[in-house]
């Protein structure tokens, strides 16, 4: 009986550990779920920011561009003033213009480029330091409430068998008490019975076997020895 | 009066029995003395008495010195014979049989012989000593019954088993 109580113990324990794994879990897929949402609202964000900054771009790009066809049709106005040199010399300002606008944008464009770049890479940076720190969070906790778990059951367990040891080995010292008392009884009894056969007996057979004659031979014996102690 | 008399009555005795009733006939003769003639006086003393009582009373009786004397050395004789008895040291034994004259006559001339003349028995009977018996004689106690025996087999027996 005691035993089924030990091994029911034992199958209710673990079934509560396994319900606590399958918590934990649960727990930590649903937050690795949030971190990927998460990442992926990051990832929205950069993307926006980029296109902003994209539009941006191309809208300084534009303006440029519009500058540069506003002073070039300013200067094919004043053009149509010159001669074919001043056309010629200011065909080639236009054209040094026009290299110092692409130049200037193609610093600009790189330099943008790198500030994506770099704002990218901070930020996939931030997210995987996220993700790592969260994920070593989530793997400590867990560690720590597994290691926890394990203990309590390991001590549920030992108080299990200390308090299933403690039960037997009071049950095995009453019953040895128990068998000792009958024991201890019986004796007295059969002490008893044995001591009144035997007086019985002994009534029966010297009286009726000793003659006067042998019993005066034993009384002659013992007065002797009480002769002997009284020192007479 | 002859002191070998007394000194050799005790010798006659054998039980404590015998010597208190002696004593009570005698006090009873010493209470009617004034009316009692010596024969009738013997016949008190000695009825149903075990024979050498008899015959040490009778011989004693029967001489002139007391035939003729008056009551007073009467009464002196019979309460010196009183004092003799009262002197006489008590041997008690408890014994597990009711005893016999012959077996009384043996024991005490037994007795006698080891712890002198004036020793008398005092007889109990206990059937549950079985046999032998308890013996006391001037404060030393000997418990030699086989009840006792019995008693100390079953008791190493329980010491030993337990």
């Amino acid at each position: 009986m005691i035993i089924y109580i030990f091994l029911i113990v034992t199958l209710v324990l673990l079934l509560l550990g396994l319900l606590f794994i399958l918590y934990r879990h649960s727990r930590t897929l649903h937050e690795l779920q949030m971190l990927k949402e998460q990442n992926k609202k990051m990832k929205e964000n950069s993307d926006a920011r980029s296109a902003k900054s994209l539009a941006k771009v191309q809208e300084e790009t534009e303006e440029i561009i519009l500058q540069a066809n506003k002073k070039a049709a300013d200067l094919l106005a004043e053009a149509k003033l010159f001669s074919s040199d001043e056309r010629e010399l200011l065909q080639h300002k236009l054209s040094g213009i026009v290299d110092g606008q692409v130049e200037a944008f193609s610093k600009i464009n790189e330099l943008l480029n790198k500030e994506y770049q770099a704002e990218l890479d901070k930020t996939k940076k931030e997210a995987i330091d996220l993700f790592n720190n969260v994920s070593q969070s989530i793997n400590e906790t867990a560690n720590k409430e597994i290691i926890d778990f394990k203990t309590t059951l390991e001590e549920q367990t030992v108080n299990s068998e200390k308090m299933v040891t403690d039960r037997i080995e009071e049950a095995y010292k009453k019953v040895s008490d128990e068998i000792a008392e009958y024991k201890k009884n019986k004796l007295a009894e059969v002490d008893q019975t044995a001591g009144q056969r035997m007086h019985e007996i002994a009534n029966y057979v010297l009286g009726n076997g000793l003659s006067i004659d042998q019993q005066e031979v034993l009384i002659q014996s013992a007065l002797q020895e009480l002769k002997k102690q009284s020192g007479q | 009066m002859d002191n070998s008399f007394f000194t050799s009555f005790p010798n006659v005795l054998i039980s404590t029995q015998e010597a208190n009733e002696l004593i009570e006939r005698i006090d009873t003769v010493l209470a009617e003395l004034y009316r009692i003639d010596p024969q009738r006086m013997l016949h008190i003393l000695a009825e149903n008495m075990h024979a050498p009582i008899v015959n040490a009373l009778e011989y004693t009786l029967s001489q002139d010195t007391i035939k003729t004397s008056n009551q007073q050395v009467i009464k002196t004789f019979l309460q010196r014979l009183q004092g003799t008895i009262r002197s006489c040291e008590v041997l008690s034994m408890t014994i597990a049989f009711p005893p016999t004259q012959a077996f009384l006559t043996h024991i005490g001339a037994y007795a006698k012989q080891l712890f002198g003349a004036s020793t008398i028995l005092e007889i109990t009977v206990d059937p549950s000593v079985l046999a032998c018996g308890i013996f006391i004689y001037k404060g030393r106690y000997l418990d030699r019954s086989v009840k006792k025996r019995l008693e100390e087999y079953f008791t190493f027996k329980k010491v030993s088993r337990s």
